[in-house]
């Protein structure tokens, strides 16, 4: 689905991704992890195609991206949901305007629109909230909005920017189980994060950078690059869910 | 993108009453001129249909006299149209032409007035060779030629064409660039907000046309004020106008005429916002990925 053939970035002299190969399956879950700026953030980036490889070849079902031109970049990107650290919300638009974006952009008729946005606003927890400003709303909704918007047309990728960075440990719970559910009906999730207690509990493929370079990519495998148990991702993340609580 | 459009002006009106204002004041400017520059074709073309050459006949002139005069000016190839005014004629033209002043109606009779003949020419520069042979006929008293109004008329309109061509072009230009800075100011504060469109899946025509949309808007806005400005002062004026130009018939000036000025104010409107805000955005937007 997405693969990436000796792909380097370099922002002048400094080098954010150097000669990096890997390739993720259909369906697959994947967490890309390291320190700052190791290139996390660059990889979901040149998948976006909001930056350009310097070297190298990236393609997504099958198209070379670095041949796609005009419409092409937005038709790309439209099949490709994204849930940023910083959630990039329209601040003077409502949460159900925000989220209905997506489907707005693809001309989707307006009575459709309003039944989807509700399915998603409903699974999402925030059909309450449809008619509050970003503003108004607290870290987790606002993550939770993002991630609406980023699930509402249906993408067959979802790209993840710690999305849990700037949330409390109870908070990123609920929205990775929302990811998680999103994968489960088939998504491609590329999460980038820090968090290790979510790497270690979903117990999911991870692909480890430092200073650009892959360092690590390892099925089934925890933030540190430990055995992991062999427990089921639901159970170990309702096992976390209760360590929190407890924890509060 | 109507709605986004319209939050775009609601949410900066200073920006937004400063673009109408500056457009409505140049639009307004350019109504005024199209207002003049229509009267001003229509008063030279009253004064040229009217009689260039006025030849008033002596006393004890013969009906065949003044036939055979006709029949000479017509075979010179240079008359439009020749027509004879008898006495009475000139008495009924007399009383027309005060009616609201009885003190000059009084002890005016057929008998004072002389009879005269009115020639037009094909082309005005034969006037003084055609007022100069009817100078030298024994039965004509004296010759009157108005080539000096409507040649004067003529050229001020003429200027008048220049000038405001001119003007108009400068007054686009001024209501151009303001579109262009103010739509221009508004991309650069929502950079953000356009940057997240493009990210997720919105192409460069729907990221452009509520600002387009807005620019139109602007144009319109100002396109219907400035007519209605015209329009108002206009009718303020029409009582001083219709003494002025006595005898003129330019009032009341004719609805479609309105309805034209309308349409074009409208038409300048939707022109100069849909191209100041596209420039806008083609200028602006290049930076959007």
């Amino acid at each position: 689905m997405i693969k990436f053939e000796n792909v380097s970035k370099r922002f002048g002299s400094i080098k954010a991704l150097e000669d990096i190969s890997f390739e993720i399956s259909e369906g697959e879950f994947v967490f890309l992890t390291g320190p700052s700026g190791a290139g996390k953030t660059t990889i979901l980036k040149l998948i976006l195609k909001e930056l350009l490889p310097t070297d190298g070849k990236i393609s997504v079902d099958n198209q070379d991206i670095n041949k796609i031109r005009g419409k092409k970049i937005c038709e790309h990107r439209r099949r490709i949901g994204v849930v940023f650290q910083d959630f990039k919300l329209l601040t003077d638009r409502t949460v159900f305007e925000n989220v209905s974006l997506p489907l707005e952009i693809k001309k989707i008729p307006l009575n459709q629109i309003k039944k989807e946005v509700e399915e998603t606003l409903t699974a999402v927890g925030l059909w309450e909230r449809r008619d509050l400003f970003p503003v108004q709303l607290a870290g987790g909704e606002l993550q939770r909005t993002s991630l609406a918007r980023a699930i509402i047309s249906k993408p067959k990728i979802l790209l993840a920017d710690e999305p849990t960075g700037n949330l409390d440990p109870k908070t990123s719970w609920q929205l990775i189980e929302l990811i998680k559910n999103e994968n489960l009906k088939g998504i491609t999730i590329i999460m980038a994060t820090h968090n290790v207690k979510i790497v270690d509990s979903l117990k999911e493929r991870v692909i480890e950078l430092q200073d650009g370079k892959i360092v690590r990519d390892q099925k089934k495998a925890s933030y540190e690059g430990a055995k992991v148990e062999d427990k089921t991702p639901e159970e170990k993340s309702q096992k976390e869910l209760k360590k929190v609580k407890k924890e509060k | 993108m109507f709605k986004t459009a319209w939050q775009y002006i609601k949410r900066s009106p200073y920006q937004s009453a400063a673009a109408i204002l500056i457009m409505t004041l140049a639009f307004f400017i350019i109504g005024v001129f199209m207002v003049v520059a229509v009267g001003g074709e229509t008063i030279l073309r009253f004064l040229e249909t009217r009689p260039q050459i006025t030849a008033f006949l002596k006393e004890e002139v013969k009906p065949q006299q003044v036939e055979l005069l006709k029949s000479k000016l017509e075979t010179t190839g240079k008359i439009l149209k020749v027509r004879f005014v008898s006495k009475e004629e000139a008495l009924n033209i007399y009383k027309e032409e005060n009616k609201n002043n009885p003190l000059l109606l009084e002890m005016v009779t057929a008998k004072i007035l002389p009879a005269s003949l009115e020639v037009s020419a094909i082309n005005l520069a034969a006037l003084p060779e055609i007022a100069k042979t009817l100078k030298a006929e024994p039965i004509v008293e004296e010759v009157i030629f108005q080539e000096d109004v409507v040649s004067v008329l003529s050229n001020w309109l003429q200027t008048l064409r220049l000038a405001g061509a001119f003007l108009v072009g400068f007054l686009i230009l001024i209501s151009v660039l303001t579109v262009l800075i103010v739509i221009g100011m508004k991309i650069s504060a929502k950079k953000e907000e356009i940057e997240i469109l493009a990210l997720v899946g919105a192409n460069k025509w729907y990221i452009r046309w509520p600002f387009i949309i807005e620019g139109v808007i602007y144009g319109l806005a100002s396109g219907f004020i400035s007519w209605l400005s015209s329009y108002l002062l206009l009718l303020y004026s029409t009582p001083f106008l219709v003494a002025f130009l006595a005898g003129i018939p330019l009032f009341p000036v004719a609805w479609q005429f309105i309805i034209s000025l309308l349409a074009g104010l409208l038409l300048l409107g939707l022109l100069v916002g849909g191209m100041g805000s596209f420039m806008a955005t083609k200028r602006f937007l290049k930076a959007v990925k």
